[in-house]
């Protein structure tokens, strides 16, 4: 079943190429192959692909815009729609090392070619790139699949038998393989072991089909067609004793014609002069490569003809990255890449040498296709990251998680990585190239995550003295320990394979080129990508190609299908596949906590079984259920990849600046923080945040900056959606305000001397028997104590609510289980419980504790459940007061005061309170006020719907210390009057959003009247914006994305789409505004409309911004995404209607221009006035129709 | 009580099932067998349909009454009269309680009705009071008689059953009589009920099963 699952990825973005082949193909190769050997490409369409890749123009060329362009030049085509996004900021770092064309590929040198072209065009920065590109547009350059197709009738002639197999695989050198069917269906793989082996020379391994995917036995990778099974085992030797290649004259073959003429051979190839030229001159290069030079050959490629000069250059290039190769390998691979460069290279463009330095890891080309692990080689130096793994000596997840460190940080989200993946010379799958290898991205990112998650976990662990093993609880840390063992083990053993991946991927690179630098974005770009959702979001690392396949293939069936594109990536390289979607996040750590846990839960079960295989000696065997293992768990892993995505997808979001939400996080933040020290009970202070909290989640819930990130494809029940929400807003906001929380707790408690109180009486409780404290059952030993301690610090280290619940209960489970060594079996109630609970707590740190407990009480999502967190949270705040009104003199305690006792209670009810205060939408909005001046000394107030102008101005004397100025409002510049009971907010929203500052000025001071419209008002709204953008970078049609979100708002057509494509108005509160409506809730909350306030402060930093952000990539989408909004948005209404008639477009100004980016920008910083009166008739007129 | 799993299915649970969450606390001098009492009826025929959770103190347990779903989260407290003064946090917002005493022991009983007094005094003022004389299967050894606690109960308006966590007699008879004697008119709402659910409570075969042991 899970074989079923795994599907390479790669093979299929390759596919295009063979795209007409492939579908025949897949099950007999047979059908393939005649055809094909007449002309060298046989796919004609495939063709086309190739050369575009080189050209970025040439993207549009190929039949399914997506799926060839991907391949070799997947960069290229979104560059166009998306120039400034991924070339300029990718591009701009690498442009040196971006030119190398090399390929390690052994297979396909002709990737390179493209990459080296795309590279350049993107960049621009590259000197020499455009003679470069030239050459390798040429058709002359093939790619490895290219030559796997140009030969079929070579490497799987016609009517061959085993014993001919054999006697001609003997003759030739390890790695060498046929392709022979016994049968109609029954393929075999025969391939030539290197000598060493001393058994069998040749290893025969049936091509099983299982559905329509084709696998070796006795691996879990499957494989649209026989070509990219083949291309993928050049690059990565799976269950292979060695990765296969082709005869040096097909991998050097620089002219189709040449390779025709070997086509034409058939099977007499083997035996011609031809082969065995070929191999004669690899075997001098094979002495050669004992140095370092052996690495070269990945070069090979290609980029275009002229590589003389430069293979010198190169070679020491690739010294560098070969040392680390071991030698027998080298020797396989490099022989033909060596002749490659050579041949092919002697034309090579001086720059070329550049070039190859930099070989970026991201290649997607056929290599890429075939190992895709390879690929993902971290681009700046794959050298480096060899070393870094040997280094570490870890597991082969550590090492992967390294890669998968380096390639994150350039985050190369949708458009980019398609762009360098799409480079991958496998033919197959087209069109859905796009979509799927965002998908692919996103999850081997998510791979990736899990991985580093281990780690970190596992570490953790190992302070723990393994006592997660005890713990029964899934997410045990014994597991994870268990897991890392294995990934360690699978390490050693796939070390070398994995060196060999690293070399090859750096062959590979020169398709990949493009990738690195399109990851490099900036962060404008990333708001983009959110927004696309999963579809757009295509990390580049990912496989590139093979990504596609699956989501195309499968389309919906969205995790298991993709996940066995990691899968397949794993199993090579170990972790290769490393594109890190989340690698934007600051806080990988977190992050890789947090997936840690989420592993711990989701994969209890394989982890269970991996246990006990861990300790088993490593036979050949092992290492292989390890593999599958890994697989396996790659898919578990798969299932939860959305929410972990989405959840990652918010953050980000609340990180952007330029997002309405990223604004909204940022003024409460601020807010929170400047208010921090004004509270006077740390409930009250907690309380704030968590009510903050709600409310930004109550808004995100709502907002169509989180419908348009959902992946249509995949359907959120609200609960899931509500926690996704919750622990991405955990991250975005209490992560940051976690230590000022704990300063202000602990000031606050200092003060009340409860901490001092704590103190005092917990040696007294320690003093106490065990006796005394009515303990019954054994205590904690010692050993068991140290668990529980480093849960309760780690506990107190979390920043996360529901986290540290978790691991009090972790703690508690601890104490449970140290309870039962003396009565096993038995079941132990609170009687038991409590006891031994004082007991450890006297012996804890009980002045993080007590805050911990706070801290967990009141932050809390309000709406969860907390069962027996609830219960034990109670148990410890209740064992706690009891140590603090411990009575010394009596030996007993005190009667806990009335507010103690109610304590819990009043917490339910607050929570519940609070969950109804949000589900009414009653938010708190906040104002920003500047003092004495407009723009000046800028402050956030929090204002509730009730507050009249009179307590603001009371708030204001308090903000600003000043009680004798005064507030006004100047609407358009012109001072509002105002009464003291007026409503704070009604002022707010009398006017147009934008048009109004609240100064709090000297009474006799008259201000000088702002310009019209505050500047502090930056509009958000271009979160819209960007999501428009992505949708182009990704070849897939992104508009759909974006649209699922329009429908979001119902009524409020116009509103809505302010917010959501406001990317460049200046002014932010205006689009706020309107952003309320277009929540779908908005009839029954109020709040929304409130919320849009706080934008008024980042605004400045938005105006500068937009012009250049994001403007460029938005430009293309806005047109779609415009109409799309209406439309959808109208549905209540009149639908087609409404979008004619209104003046709508004004409302989202920056859309409407097709597209100038400048032109948006203008408009949104200019008025929000006008677009905001436009919306307001276009509400009007909606509502009339 | 055996019919687990057989026959129930008649029931034809209906889909709209109203899932009732319910905080019980179990109160009661040490050693009186809060713990044993609800374990025996937690790991009973209801196995099931318990939740997994870290330790006794505090269990989950499902029970299908009719056409309403009721979960009890039950909240053990510690009988030591050191940590009497924690025990209003359990009890406070409990919309039940059972009040535990060992009819073999006197002052457990007495001490019953201290709790009675208190929770009649400090809970919530819709608490359902459930007296428990535990600890049945000793009757040879009995020193408080039922009719003294028969009548005690109905003075104070309690539901009261003696029980034998022991031999399981009237221990799951006494949470469904609980559990109908709840108000079931605070079912939760659809998203909210599936939030707090920790069974899957939409499984008809569940429901038919929880009905039909219901032991009633």
């Amino acid at each position: 079943m899970m074989e079923a699952s795994f599907v390479c990825t790669d093979t299929g973005h390759t596919s295009p190429l063979t795209g007409p082949l492939d579908s025949p193909s897949t099950p007999s190769p047979a059908s393939i192959p005649p055809s094909s050997l007449p002309s060298n490409h046989p796919p004609r369409p495939c063709r086309p692909k190739p050369p575009p890749p080189l050209k970025s123009s040439k993207h549009p060329a190929p039949l399914h815009p997506s799926s060839k362009p991907p391949p070799t030049l997947s960069s290229n085509p979104p560059p166009s729609s998306l120039p400034p996004p991924l070339s300029p900021t990718p591009v701009s770092p690498p442009p040196l090392l971006s030119p190398q064309p090399s390929d390690p590929t052994p297979c396909p040198p002709r990737l390179l070619q493209p990459l080296s072209p795309t590279i350049q065009c993107s960049s621009s920065t590259p000197p020499s790139p455009p003679v470069v590109p030239p050459s390798s547009l040429t058709p002359p350059l093939m790619s490895p699949i290219d030559r796997l197709l140009g030969s079929v009738s070579v490497w799987q002639p016609k009517g061959l038998s085993q014993d001919r197999t054999n006697s001609i695989l003997e003759k030739e050198t390890a790695g060498a393989f046929l392709v022979h069917s016994t049968e109609d269906k029954a393929m075999t793989l025969s391939v030539r072991l290197p000598d060493e082996h001393g058994g069998p020379l040749v290893e025969n391994l049936e091509v099983k089909q299982h559905k329509t995917f084709l696998h070796l036995d006795g691996s879990s990778l499957v494989f649209d067609d026989i070509f990219k099974l083949i291309s993928f085992h050049c690059a990565s030797r799976d269950i292979l004793a060695v990765p296969l290649r082709l005869p040096w004259a097909i991998t050097t073959a620089t002219k189709r014609k040449e390779l025709e003429v070997i086509s034409a051979m058939g099977a007499d190839f083997w035996t011609s002069d031809l082969n065995h030229q070929a191999e004669n001159q690899e075997q001098v290069l094979d002495q050669s490569q004992s140095t370092p030079f052996m690495y070269v050959n990945p070069v090979h490629v290609e980029d275009s003809p002229s590589k003389d000069a430069n293979t010198s250059s190169i070679s020491k290039l690739d010294i560098i990255t070969n040392q680390n190769p071991p030698p027998s390998l080298q020797n396989g691979e490099a022989p033909q890449n060596m002749s490659a460069n050579v041949k092919g290279r002697a034309k090579t463009v001086p720059n070329s040498d550049i070039k190859y330095k930099r070989p970026p890891p991201r290649p997607p080309s056929l290599g890429s296709g075939s190992g895709m692990g390879l690929l993902f080689s971290p681009p700046p130096s794959p050298h480096t990251s060899v070393t870094d793994r040997k280094e570490e000596g870890k597991g082969g997840g550590e090492r992967e998680e390294r890669k998968s460190v380096s390639t994150s940080l350039t985050p190369s989200r949708p458009p980019v990585p398609l762009q360098s993946r799409g480079a991958p010379p496998l033919p197959p799958a087209p069109l859905r190239r796009t979509s799927s290898r965002k998908s692919t991205d996103r999850e081997v990112g998510e791979g990736t995550d899990r991985e580093k998650g281990q780690n970190p976990a596992k570490i953790t662990e190992r302070e723990g003295g393994g006592e997660g093993s005890k713990l029964g609880q899934p997410g045990g840390g014994g597991e994870q320990e268990s897991m890392h063992q294995e990934d360690e083990g699978e390490a050693d053993n796939e070390k070398k394979e994995e060196e060999e991946v690293n070399m090859e991927d750096d062959k590979q690179k020169s398709s990949p080129h493009c990738a690195p630098s399109t990851k490099k974005p900036s962060r404008p770009v990333p708001p983009p990508r959110r927004k696309p959702g999963s579809k757009d979001t295509p990390v580049c690392p990912a496989a590139g190609g093979s990504a596609n396949q699956t989501a195309g293939m499968r389309g919906p069936p969205p995790s298991p299908a993709r996940r066995p594109d990691v899968s397949l990536y794993s199993p090579q390289g170990g972790a290769v596949l490393v594109t890190d979607p989340d690698s934007r996040s600051t806080s990988s750590t977190e992050e890789e906590a947090e997936l840690s846990q989420e592993q711990d839960q989701n994969q209890n079960r394989p982890a269970e079984s991996r246990s006990p295989k861990a300790a088993v000696k490593r036979t050949p065997t092992t290492v292989m259920l390890d593999r599958a293992r890994h697989r396996l768990s790659t898919v578990l892993t798969g299932l939860i990849s959305h929410d972990r995505r989405l959840t990652q997808r918010i953050v980000e979001l609340a990180r952007d600046p330029l997002s309405y939400f990223g604004n909204l996080v940022k003024e409460h933040r601020s807010f929170t923080l400047e208010t921090m020290s004004n509270h006077s009970t740390s409930t009250e202070l907690l309380q704030e945040i968590r009510q903050m909290m709600t409310q930004l989640k109550s808004y995100l819930l709502q907002s169509t900056e989180l419908q348009a990130m959902l992946d249509p494809q995949h359907q959120y029940s609200e609960d899931k959606l509500e926690s996704i929400a919750e622990a991405a807003l955990c991250k975005s906001v209490l992560k940051p305000l976690r230590g000022p929380i704990y300063q202000s707790l602990e000031k606050l408690h200092t003060n009340d001397s409860s901490l001092k109180q704590l103190a005092k009486n917990q040696s007294v409780i320690l003093g106490s028997t065990t006796t005394a404290l009515g303990v019954t059952t054994a205590v904690p030993e010692a050993s068991a104590m140290e668990k529980i301690s480093i849960k309760l610090s780690n506990m107190h280290l979390e920043y996360s609510p529901q986290k540290k619940i978790e691991l009090m209960l972790k703690a508690c489970k601890i104490i449970y289980d140290s309870m039962s060594v003396s009565t096993p079996g038995r079941a132990h109630g609170a009687d038991d419980f409590l006891p031994v609970m004082m007991y450890v707590l006297a012996r804890s740190n009980l002045s993080n504790l007590q805050m911990d407990v706070e801290y967990m009480m009141e932050l809390m999502d309000p709406s969860l459940a907390l069962g027996e967190g609830s219960y034990y949270l109670t148990t410890t705040y209740g064992a706690l007061e009891h140590i603090k009104s411990f009575d010394q003199q009596r030996t007993a305690t005190r009667q806990l005061s009335r507010e103690v006792q109610d304590s819990i209670h009043r917490w339910e009810r607050r929570r519940t309170l609070n969950q109804e205060r949000m589900a009414q939408g009653s938010v708190r909005d906040f104002l920003t006020v500047s003092c004495p001046e407009f723009g000046t000394n800028l402050k956030t107030l929090g204002v509730l719907p009730t507050t009249t102008m009179q307590q603001l101005t009371e708030q204001c004397a308090a903000r600003f210390e000043q009680d004798s100025y005064m507030l006004s409002v100047y609407v358009d510049g012109v001072p509002r009057p105002l009464a003291p009971t007026e409503l704070a907010l009604s002022v707010k929203s009398s006017s147009t959003p934008g048009a109004y500052c609240f100064v709090y000025h000297p009474a006799d001071q008259p201000i000088r009247p702002p310009p019209r419209s505050c500047p502090a008002d930056a509009p958000p709204a271009p979160p819209a914006v960007p999501a428009p953008t992505a949708p182009p970078a990704v070849p897939a049609p992104r508009a759909p994305p974006t649209l699922p979100a329009p429908p979001v708002l119902p009524s409020p057509p116009v509103l809505p789409a302010p917010p959501t494509l406001p990317a460049p108005t200046t002014l932010p509160a205006p689009p706020i505004l309107p952003a309320p409506p277009t929540l779908p809730a908005p009839t029954t909350l109020p709040a929304p409309p409130t919320l849009p306030a706080p934008p008024v402060l980042p605004a400045p930093p938005t105006l500068p911004a937009p012009p250049t952000l994001p403007a460029p990539p938005v430009l293309p989408p806005p047109p779609a995404l415009q109409a799309p909004p209406v439309l959808p948005a109208t549905p209540i209404p009149s639908a087609p209607s409404a979008p004619p008639s209104l003046p709508a477009p004004p409302a989202l100004p920056a859309p409407p221009v097709p597209s100038t980016p400048p032109a948006a920008p203008a408009e949104s910083s200019s008025p929000d006035d006008s677009a905001e009166v436009d919306l307001v008739e276009l509400e009007e007129s909606l509502i009339s129709l | 009580m055996s019919s687990r799993g057989s026959g129930g299915r008649t029931n034809g649970t209906l889909p709209q099932t109203k899932i009732c969450q319910f905080k019980l606390v179990l109160l009661g001098d040490m050693a009186v067998g809060k713990s044993s009492l609800v374990l025996r009826f937690v790991k009973g025929q209801f196995d099931e349909f318990q939740e997994t959770t870290i330790g006794a103190a505090f269990l989950a347990q499902s029970v299908c009454l009719d056409d309403t779903t009721v979960k009890f989260e039950i909240w053990d407290t510690a009988g030591q009269e050191r940590y009497h003064s924690l025990a209003p946090m359990y009890y406070r917002g409990a919309q039940a309680a059972i009040v535990v005493f060992d009819i073999t022991k006197p002052d457990t009983f007495e001490r019953a009705k201290a709790w009675v007094k208190e929770l009649q005094r400090q809970a919530s003022p819709n608490i359902v009071i459930a007296l428990a004389g535990n600890k049945a299967d000793l009757a040879e050894r009995r020193l408080v008689e039922y009719e003294e606690a028969q009548t005690y109960a109905e003075d104070t308006g309690l539901l009261f059953m003696e029980t034998s966590a022991k031999t399981a007699m009237n221990v799951n008879e006494l949470f469904l009589a609980i559990a109908k004697k709840m108000p079931k008119t605070d079912t939760q709402n659809p998203t909210h009920a599936a939030r707090h659910r920790g069974v899957n409570l939409q499984d008809p075969d569940a429901h038919s099963t929880r009905a039909c042991c219901g032991g009633n």
